[in-house]
């Protein structure tokens, strides 16, 4: 089944550093061999095959339910395969569960950070190892974590709470946690969601740092350049099958594995789908912030002194290190966090500020970043679809609510904004989190709005439905109306939107405009916080 | 503007994932019919070590619960302020709320009642509805409290509520020692319940009165409340996503004090039905528990009125079959409560289980 790879002309790039590549026999640390699994009617995994090498960094690509994280939970005991074999160091054995897997020397990092962030670093560590209850075992068992800690810069002290951590460093405590436990092989799940760039790069020196002394990483991923930066092979499934394992990703090229990932017909490139028309120089501000100020419930100031418009046909990108002000922003515009002091205009009425509805009424609507704040996962589609505007006297007569008109409604959006279901009934959780985000879009789009708060609404998802997303958000802005959209992902956000804004500390330290994007000048300012010059 | 208002995960204050799971957190796979046979044969082994054959005592339960018209009357004599106060914690639990204050509720609504059946003199007929209304508007201004304390000083409404029923309790045990105290007698009685305030009684047989259609009354408007209205669908979506609540503009604050009122309306009027249709005097022993029950009911019926009114009725005949039973086998009356605790108990354990299993698929 895995064709060969055609060896097509390669990128232009800086060839990795491989040490691996220098022994004389790559041995084999993990080979899966024709894994099926099913849940249900759902077939996730059909004949998939897959070897881990000594000191190599593994991509395992594909869209969103392509079969990745099935996959990696298998290796790590977390499901049993229906068929299938798994050879690990040699040995043929079957993974009952995460605990066998780690005794096996496979440690997995979750998407989903598994820390409890309100122990420290070396409880966290030490966690389920029973002997480092013996105090006078306990000393030692901590010096070799520090020696651990220094040895990959995790340069904190091991006595801080986990909950003290940025996202970056917890994952390194996650990894640390895993390197403790003598793991051979490490599993990645979509490490770099949740890092700003500089940590990526910092995961990925550490990863070669680890690779270098022959551990065998995978790296569950579907972004694309991530796979050309850091893998030394590269497998791609697709809808739960193998499609190939390519020998060296130096010698693939972006294009083969868009080909790979996606079939015959790539989604078209990005940037090019996306190219914003230039907005009008002299359009009408329609969203006008005034010195928003906004505390956390705990006293510390959030946003501090933010002033800025929204343009008629403007996406206005927020760019920052996450946890710099972004999200309480949104969640201000959006009428979900009451602001301290300030005020919002649109079209030059006041906006009731900390009023969701109120801002619904003008138009301007919210599609959050996490899932549970924007849906209810265990009611139906449905009833998700309508969370939004069932209480419209359009939807009410004599105070109760008409269910056939609400059905309609909901029919409607699900069609209008292609959620794949055949019935509505059942639990929105059921859905891809792609559809999830649909859902969540159908409902902020669904009465022609005039501004747009998102946050990360494409984080996640496969590139067909990001760039959907996007198309929407354009859809918007194209009819005269506005957007803002908070995005860590620098990338996407120099190919949406019009104009990006720089958050740090709650403050905005930087606007540029489209023809000024100068990605080194918002790297500085989302770090520092000052420009680079 | 304080601090809390701008919460975004309003009146979440360390609850926000907790208040979310607690509606689906007894939606295991037991079934609570299921739940409830369980019970019955768990609670064949205390029986048997009585020495007591548990079939016959069963059987016996079910003669004292529906042996003839007049066991029947009893059933539902206890049927009606369980339905009531079961309505008082179905309505709080839909958005998440566990309402432990039935039992308070319920003894202030039987306290107003009782005041203005005795002080505010009017007609039979309508001095009745007086009563009724005065109980109802006790019951929702005492559910408020714990509403108001949760969503403005995110204290949890679990602890205020148990600590309020203290304050009813007491309260009306005062009302019944010293200034309502009727002259004669040792044990401390309230005066009675003029005739005029009575709910009528039905039929001539047995305990039936006008309070069953009180109860009747009070499940479909719920129904309505629940399954039909803009409230109802709040509810539903507060109990399963709070954050998502708040975040379309669903006034969360408000729908906690509201929730508590409409619950502890219900608990008032199952107050005042005990009075007005049985007791027609209030004794510190007025109250044998509903409120406590009701958690029971409520979580057995997951918050459906209707559910609510066909686990009261079995709930209710326990009650009136665990006195025969008693009587006849010698089998302590307090297998009752067991009964009435177990199933609750088993759904806990099996949608424990049932959360476990989910947690473990979805971090794979």
């Amino acid at each position: 089944m895995a064709d060969t790879l055609m060896p097509q002309q390669a990128e232009e790039r800086d060839p990795l550093p491989t040490p691996s590549r220098a022994e004389a026999t790559p041995d084999e640390l993990v080979s899966m061999q024709g894994i099926t699994k099913t849940f249900g009617s759902l077939r996730a995994l059909y004949e998939v095959d897959l070897s881990v090498l000594r000191g190599e960094v593994h991509g395992l690509l594909g869209e969103n339910g392509a079969g990745k994280s099935t996959l990696m939970n298998v290796l790590y005991g977390m499901f049993q395969p229906d068929t299938g074999s798994i050879t690990v160091f040699g040995q043929r054995t079957s993974v009952e569960s995460p605990r066998h897997a780690i005794g096996l020397g496979i440690g997995m990092v979750h998407q989903q950070l598994m820390l409890v962030p309100t122990l420290t670093i070396e409880e966290n560590v030490l966690l389920g190892d029973l002997g480092s209850w013996e105090s006078s075992r306990r000393g030692v068992k901590i010096d070799r974590l520090r020696e651990l800690a220094a040895a990959y810069e995790l340069d904190v002290d091991t006595k801080v709470l986990v909950g003290s951590l940025s996202l970056g460093q917890r994952q390194r405590v996650e990894i640390l946690k895993a390197l403790y436990r003598d793991s051979k092989v490490l599993i990645l799940d979509e490490p770099t969601s949740v890092l700003t760039p500089p940590e990526v790069e910092n995961l990925f020196t550490m990863l070669r740092q680890l690779t270098a002394t022959g551990l065998g990483i995978v790296l569950i991923t579907h972004k694309l350049h991530e796979v050309m930066d850091i893998a030394d092979r590269v497998t791609v499934l697709r809808k739960g099958e193998l499609v190939g394992t390519s020998r060296e990703t130096r010698q693939t090229s972006k294009a083969g594995l868009m080909k790979w990932m996606f079939g015959e017909v790539a989604p078209e490139d990005q940037e090019c789908a996306l190219a914003p028309p230039p907005a009008p120089a002299e359009a009408k501000p329609r969203l006008v912030v005034k010195s928003l100020r906004a505390e956390s419930e705990a006293g510390q100031c959030v946003l501090d002194s933010i002033s800025l418009d929204i343009r008629s046909g403007e996406i206005l990108g927020v760019a920052g290190v996450s946890g710099n002000g972004q999200a309480e922003l949104a969640e201000v515009l959006a009428g979900v966090r009451l602001p301290q002091s300030g005020s919002i205009e649109f079209d030059g009425r006041p906006v009731v500020v900390g009023s969701p509805r109120a801002h619904r009424e003008e138009g301007i609507v919210y599609a959050p970043e996490e899932r549970e704040a924007g849906l209810a996962r265990d009611l139906s589609i449905k009833e998700n679809l309508i969370l939004a505007d069932y209480h419209e006297p359009e939807f009410n007569r004599a105070g109760l609510m008409q269910r056939e008109a609400l059905d309609a409604y909901a029919r409607e959006l699900a069609d209008r904004f292609r959620v794949p279901a055949g019935r509505l009934d059942i639990p929105v959780r059921t859905l891809s989190g792609g559809n999830q985000q649909r859902v969540v879009l159908a409902r902020a789009l669904a009465r022609q709005p005039s501004c747009v708060i998102a946050v990360q609404a494409t984080i996640g998802l496969d590139a067909a439905t990001a760039n959907y997303v996007h198309q929407l958000l354009r859809g918007v802005t194209g009819k005269g109306g506005c957007a803002l959209y908070v995005s860590t992902d620098l990338d996407e956000l120099i190919a949406l939107a019009d104009r990006i804004a720089v958050m740090y500390r709650g403050r905005i330290v930087g606007v540029q405009d489209r023809q000024g994007f100068d990605m080194a000048e918002i790297g500085a300012l989302m770090c520092t916080g000052e420009s680079a010059a | 503007m304080n601090a809390i208002t701008q919460d975004p995960e309003i009146g979440a204050g360390g609850r926000s994932g907790m208040t979310g799971e607690r509606v689906k957190g007894l939606a295991g796979k037991l079934t609570p019919v299921w739940a409830i046979l369980l019970a019955f044969l768990v609670g064949a082994i205390p029986i048997a070590a009585a020495g007591v054959n548990p079939i016959d005592a069963y059987s016996t339960v079910i003669r004292g619960a529906l042996g003839g018209p007049y066991e029947l009357s009893v059933t539902v004599r206890f049927m009606i302020p369980l339905c009531l106060a079961g309505l008082a914690v179905a309505i709080p639990y839909r958005c998440g709320l566990f309402n432990i204050g039935a039992e308070g509720q319920l003894a202030l609504g039987a306290v107003a009642a009782l005041a203005v059946s005795l002080y505010v003199p009017a007609p039979p007929g309508l001095h009745v509805l007086l009563c009724l209304l005065a109980a109802g508007v006790a019951g929702a201004l005492w559910g408020a409290v714990p509403g108001a304390l949760l969503a403005f000083r995110h204290a949890n409404e679990v602890i205020t509520t148990i600590m309020l029923n203290f304050v009813a309790l007491f309260a009306l045990q005062y009302l019944v020692r010293v200034p309502w105290r009727s002259g004669e007698g040792l044990f401390p009685v309230s005066k009675d319940v003029p005739e005029s305030a009575r709910l009528a009684e039905l039929g001539t047989t047995g305990n039936w009165h006008l309070g069953l259609f009180v109860a009747l009354a009070a499940v479909a408007v719920a129904w309505v409340l629940v399954y039909r209205t803009r409230f109802g669908f709040s509810l539903k979506i507060m109990g399963h996503g709070l954050r998502a609540a708040h975040n379309v503009g669903i006034s969360v604050k408000k729908m906690f004090i509201l929730s508590m009122s409409v619950g502890g309306l219900f608990a008032g009027l199952a107050g005042s039905t005990e009075l007005l249709g049985v007791q027609y005097n209030l004794s510190p022993l007025f109250n044998p528990g509903y409120g406590f029950d009701a958690i029971g009911i409520a979580i057995l019926s997951r918050g459906n009125p209707l559910l609510v009114l066909v686990f009261a009725f079995v709930f209710g005949g326990l009650r009136a079959g665990v006195t025969l039973m008693q009587r006849v086998e010698g089998v302590p009356a307090a297998i009752g409560q067991v009964l009435i605790a177990l199933p609750v108990i088993f759904l806990a354990v099996d949608a424990a289980r049932q959360q476990y299993s989910r947690r473990r698929l979805r971090n794979g």
